[in-house]
């Protein structure tokens, strides 16, 4: 999978960008705030039609403009060449056009490229909110299956009804239907976030090794990094998902209809990170949880390419910098093995020689040009 | 022009389009439409019994001796009773509960007509049809009503999902798709 040119109308900091980049790899230097970051978040929006960071798409159109304009060429799954052009706007709605045909769903995007981003950011997955561990898993499933996304967006649906009704109960005087009409939504709930959950156990027993892979690789090795699925509700392995989430709403009637919210469910499901059997949230360094982060996102990497056949393209965001010279370089070789690399640093002594085969180019005030 | 923008399917523009079409065309059609409006809003109203739109009540399908009266097909709106009358193909009564479950519209079952439903299952009622939308909503009060019909002890079946008929597998959408793998029937 690659991405071969970019033009970029309005987006963030940029009135006219058009870029072409290499099959292997693409540095980007340039001191800070020159919108380097931008140029990674554009090829990711390019690629899956969202950005790598938690924002609002309204932020990615430039300031005074009304909309923003991605148009490019690459190469996708399949080794199929793709023509993609995305314009958001900013009274909302987006059009896409896929090899000039336009496509009503953003969705239909999806599984084109695979892309997987790396930024000190990452931290948050490991010492951050449950939040942020299910947005990771969620990203990784929804590049491969657009059946867990669907089922996703239903599941936000029923939750957003249940919560309502909890609440409606709450507030007032308890009646004879509200029984049966909470049994309903929760059978709902139950339903597509069993759904949810059994996909996400799945993918979390592949990550596994991988992520134990990775962390041995670039740390000092002695360590096992594991990974664990931590449903909000008691599990046990051999019982049927859905049975137990109903069985557990049942003893959370009481409490459930007092917060006035579902209080199990896999929005509440968390994924335990230990090191040598210790919880890293909790007992891990600044640098024990940045190691873990990276060796995150390259199993993520992984298991995309595994689920696909197809490297997935590699988005590293000022990883280096947080890095010492003989972890950088551990790093470096990983990196070796997956697909097209797009890096940006501040400084290129940051790679410790690493990365010369990469195109280079310098970040300045808005403009983009080869050294 | 504002009142035809409230109709539904219609934006400023159409409205617009619409009222100029109005001023156009002679007095004679324009009254007739008028008319036309007229007529609905003060004949046509729900059947007592299935809550269908009707001109008579009960309506024509609840009089109707010829059709299965053992079966009731329960749908949201009148114009899934339309559509499932369309086919042809199905010879029972109806019961239009007028909406689905939807606490965020604030709809609870007492604004539905659930309660007329229930009264109707001692009229000889052997299978009741839940034929509510396959969203959320209408997953939701099929399984309320599930649930309520349940001491009733009569058939109660709930509409198949799947592919459409026609159509080719790889046009139909992946939600469809997967839904229909997982429901899947032995040959």
């Amino acid at each position: 999978m690659l991405v071969q040119s970019l033009s970029l109308r309005n987006f963030r900091n940029y009135e006219t960008l058009d870029l072409d980049f290499e099959p292997s790899g693409n540095l980007f230097l340039g001191a800070n705030a020159q919108g380097k970051t931008n140029l990674l978040e554009a090829i990711h929006c390019f690629c899956l039609a969202r950005s790598h960071r938690q924002v609002h798409e309204d932020e990615l159109i430039r300031h005074g403009a009304d909309h923003f304009l991605l148009r490019g060429n690459g190469v996708g799954g399949g080794n199929r060449k793709i023509t993609v052009q995305i314009r958001a706007l900013r009274e909302g709605g987006r059009k896409l056009k896929i090899n000039g045909v336009i496509h009503r769903k953003i969705s239909d995007l999806i599984g084109r490229f695979y892309v997987v981003s790396l930024s000190p950011e990452d931290v948050k997955i490991v010492g951050g909110s449950p939040h942020q561990r299910r947005h990771f898993l969620n990203f990784c499933i929804c590049q491969t299956s657009l059946s867990y996304w669907t089922s996703l967006l239903e599941y936000g649906r029923v939750l957003k009804q249940r919560n309502i009704a909890l609440k409606s109960f709450s507030s007032r005087r308890w009646r004879a239907a509200d029984t049966d009409e909470l049994e309903a939504w929760g059978r709902q709930l139950a339903s597509v976030g069993s759904r949810i959950m059994r996909k996400r156990g799945e993918v979390l027993r592949k990550l596994d090794p991988e992520v134990s892979l990775f962390h041995q690789q670039i740390s000092d090795g002695g360590e096992r990094l594991s990974l664990t699925y931590k449903p909000a509700f008691e599990l046990a392995e051999d019982g049927d998902i859905e049975e137990q989430f109903i069985a557990s709403l049942g003893h959370l009637r009481e409490k459930e209809i007092n917060y006035g919210m579902s209080l199990v469910g896999p929005h509440r499901d968390d994924v335990l990170m230990t090191v040598n059997g210790e919880p890293l949230r909790v007992f891990g360094s600044q640098g024990q949880q940045r190691t873990a982060s990276i060796a995150l996102k390259l199993a993520a990497a992984r298991f995309l390419e595994k689920a696909s056949g197809e490297r997935p393209i590699l988005l590293l965001d000022d990883v280096f910098a947080e890095l010492d010279q003989e972890r950088t370089r551990l790093l470096f070789d990983l990196l070796a093995e997956f697909g097209q690399l797009f890096i940006v640093t501040a400084k290129e002594s940051d790679l410790a020689g690493g990365g010369q085969n990469l195109r280079k180019m310098l970040v300045a005030n808005g403009t983009v040009t080869n050294i | 022009m504002d009142e035809l923008a409230k109709m539904p399917g219609i934006g400023p523009k159409t409205a617009q389009r619409l009222a100029f079409y109005i001023l156009k065309i002679p007095a004679q059609e324009a009254l007739s439409l008028a008319a036309a409006i007229q007529d609905v809003k003060e004949k046509v109203r729900y059947c007592s019994t299935c809550f269908n739109l009707t001109e008579e009540d009960p309506c024509a399908i609840c009089r109707d001796a010829t059709r299965d009266s053992a079966t009731i097909c329960v749908v949201e709106e009148a114009n899934d009773l339309l559509a499932l009358e369309k086919t042809n193909e199905y010879r029972g009564l109806y019961h239009v509960l007028g909406g689905a479950l939807s606490p965020l519209d604030g709809i609870g079952p007492d604004d539905l007509h659930i309660d007329e439903l229930l009264d109707r299952l001692p009229q000889g009622i052997e299978e009741v049809i839940l034929a509510t939308n396959p969203n959320v909503e209408g997953e939701a009060t099929a399984l309320y009503l599930r649930k309520l019909l349940k001491p009733f002890e009569i058939s109660v079946t709930r509409v198949a999902r799947g592919l459409p008929v026609g159509g080719d597998l790889e046009y139909a959408d992946q939600a469809t798709l997967t839904r229909a793998l997982e429901d899947r029937v032995a040959l």
